[in-house]
């Protein structure tokens, strides 16, 4: 056997069962320490009361009404997104490929944008949901249509670059010709990012949009390897390219414009994801699609709690959190493809 | 064991009647909600109040001292006991939804641009927190102050003022700042020009009407008030030769009663600035 042991399938395909085991215990262990902490201070013992509606009141309503549907916010979220990475990396076959960087999530973001902008949601209270959605969409769309024709890593990162600052300006153009000063703190919240404060209500809205969106994409999971020896090559295969791509494209709205529409503009982490699994998985698209979606419901986790650890005063948002962490790896990424291209 | 009895009693009888029992336990949320709170509430019945209350902008930052602070989430509202909270764009709209749902009455304060929209608010505010007589109270004195410094002569004749915050905006037609300046006795460029809302003040309009007094605010105490007008040449060549007077951000980080203490600021420079026009226009 010439094969390095560390490319060994079978041994990948353990290593990536231990991850999604490793993954879901911390999961487990981060969701319970996210129920544990807040902004009051509730002793563990009556967190695991309250959990079941035993002791104060106002200890029940909070762990049951704000932690845990924020709690449960940030691993849909998180999850939605870190899939949302996995898949646009394989499908676009580019390792810079995710929501925020492409543009989606900001794109996602001027649709919720609209929405309020134009009061629809109290006319229709799926608007908002919907209009990221559709945000979403069309971002993915324009990226697809352009993967299409071959073109290279460059244009892709400049074309969500151009989105991103398309969306932006449009955003800034509401923000400006909004005579409501309040309208424009509300309109800046979506490109922050936050679950603070988030009631089953949001859960409600979210949830079934996200699943069904990481249900499509997970499906996508086996054509992704035959994508990645290129599109001739999957369709030999008979890999049904067509149908990989509107799945991968309406998957990443669903999840990445359902958790804008609550959350705001959470980036990165389909960025960091995905590649800090690759090694474990072993360079296989289809075995990085689940454990992306646990990773990113972890790292999401992780940085929301951050986010509350490092709250004095004015609030941290959480997709300023993890830009700041996402846009160093973002660089530390161009360089290093950088290199592998010389 | 009877005397604990007793005693429990005791408190409980005493409890029921201090006032503040029946008083609904308020929050507050953002600076303007704070001082509104503050100025109007029985100490017993604030469930906090946000943790800019007692920041250098914070009138009323002693009063706010030993209260609990929020950081306006809503599991810190609801754990101190609030079943009103009022918020001057304190509470972001998620935050505000989820107290509503769990059966928090919310009471967004609406901007108030003149002093009768400054009364009606503090009369609502002052009616829901259950103490209407401290309303009055406010008001009454609020009136009195405002009587005794209004200007006597034509509001023609009155000197004229530029007023700049730290990013270059002004304060035009229909906004408190410019009702402040009428109640004491000033003209506000911004408003001659015909400009309304709190858009930019530009320097050119200094050069074509040269104001006889620059009025500054700054908001963050770290900063120069006059940073603004040194920015620019043109400006700052102009206040120079001007008095410029600093308003402290604390009085008018909205429309509340505590506008009445701009305005005695800006009327006690107001004779200066006259002796000064005058001794302008004899050259």
């Amino acid at each position: 056997m010439t094969v390095a042991p560390s490319f060994h399938p079978d041994r990948a395909a353990a290593r990536t069962v231990l991850l999604m085991v490793g993954l879901t215990v911390a999961l487990v262990v981060l969701m319970l320490v996210s129920v544990s902490l807040g902004y009051t201070g509730i002793s563990v013992v009556d967190v695991a009361r309250a959990v079941f509606g035993i002791g104060d009141e106002k200890a029940v309503i909070i762990v049951q009404q704000l932690r845990l549907p924020r709690t449960l916010l940030a691993v849909l979220i998180g999850a939605g997104l870190g899939t949302s990475g996995a898949v646009l990396q394989g499908l676009l076959r580019n390792p810079l490929a995710e929501p925020g960087v492409l543009g989606v999530s900001t794109s996602a973001s001027l649709g919720a944008v609209v929405v309020i902008y134009f009061s629809l949601s109290a006319a229709f209270p799926l608007a908002l949901p919907i209009g990221a959605m559709l945000g979403a969409a069309v971002a993915t769309g324009v990226l697809y249509l352009l993967a299409a024709r071959q073109v290279g890593t460059l244009t892709l990162v400049l074309s969500g670059a151009a989105i991103s600052g398309l969306s932006i300006a449009l955003i800034s153009l509401a923000m400006n010709m909004s005579s409501n000063p309040w309208a424009i703190s509300e309109i800046a919240f979506w490109l922050m990012g936050s679950v603070r404060d988030r009631t089953f209500h949001e859960v409600q809205i979210a949830a079934p949009f996200i699943a069904l969106g990481i249900l499509l994409l997970a499906v996508t999971g086996r054509a992704l390897d035959g994508l990645a020896l290129g599109e001739d090559a999957a369709r030999s295969l008979g890999v049904d390219v067509t149908r990989v791509r509107l799945l991968a494209i309406v998957g990443t709205s669903l999840a990445t414009g359902a958790g804008v529409a609550v959350g705001g503009s959470v980036g990165f982490i389909g960025l960091m994801v995905p590649h800090l699994l690759r090694p474990v998985v072993g360079y296989i698209p289809s075995r990085l699609v689940l454990p992306s979606a646990l990773g990113g419901a972890v790292l999401t986790l992780v940085a929301d709690l951050a986010v509350r650890l490092l709250s004095r005063g004015t609030e941290l948002h959480l997709g300023v959190l993890t830009s700041l962490i996402g846009t160093p790896f973002f660089f530390f990424l161009i360089l290093r493809l950088r290199r592998q291209m010389q | 064991m009877r005397a604990a009895a007793i005693l429990a009693a005791v408190v409980a009888a005493f409890g029921a009647s201090t006032s503040a029992q029946a008083l609904p336990r308020v929050a507050s949320a953002g600076l303007c909600a704070d001082q509104y709170l503050l100025m109007l509430a029985d100490r017993e019945q604030i469930a906090s109040v946000s943790w800019q209350a007692t920041s250098a902008l914070s009138v009323y930052a002693d009063r706010a001292r030993g209260l609990p602070t929020n950081r306006a989430s809503a599991e810190e509202l609801i754990s101190s006991g609030a079943t009103v909270v009022l918020s001057s764009d304190g509470l972001n709209k998620p935050t505000s939804d989820a107290l509503k749902r769990l059966g928090v009455e919310v009471i967004d304060l609406p901007f108030a641009n003149t002093f009768a929209e400054v009364e009606a608010l503090t009369r609502r505010i002052a009616a829901r927190l259950g103490r209407p007589q401290a309303g009055e109270r406010v008001i009454h004195d609020m009136r009195a102050r405002l009587a005794n410094i209004r200007a006597v002569e034509p509001a023609s004749s009155w000197p004229v003022l530029a007023y700049y915050r730290p990013d270059g905006g002004s304060g035009g037609i229909g906004t408190f700042v410019d009702s402040t300046l009428q109640a004491a006795g000033y003209r506000n460029l911004q408003v001659m020009r015909g400009v309304s809302g709190w858009g930019a003040l530009p320097a050119e309009a200094v050069v074509t009407t040269p104001p006889d007094i620059f009025g500054v605010s700054y908001f963050d105490t770290g900063a120069n008030s006059t940073a603004v007008l040194r920015r620019n040449p043109v400006l700052w060549g102009a206040a120079r030769n001007r008095r410029v007077v600093s308003i402290p951000g604390k009085y008018w980080n909205c429309g509340s009663p505590l506008l009445v203490e701009a305005a005695e600021l800006l009327a006690r420079e107001r004779p200066a600035v006259l002796s000064e026009r005058k001794a302008r226009r004899a050259r």
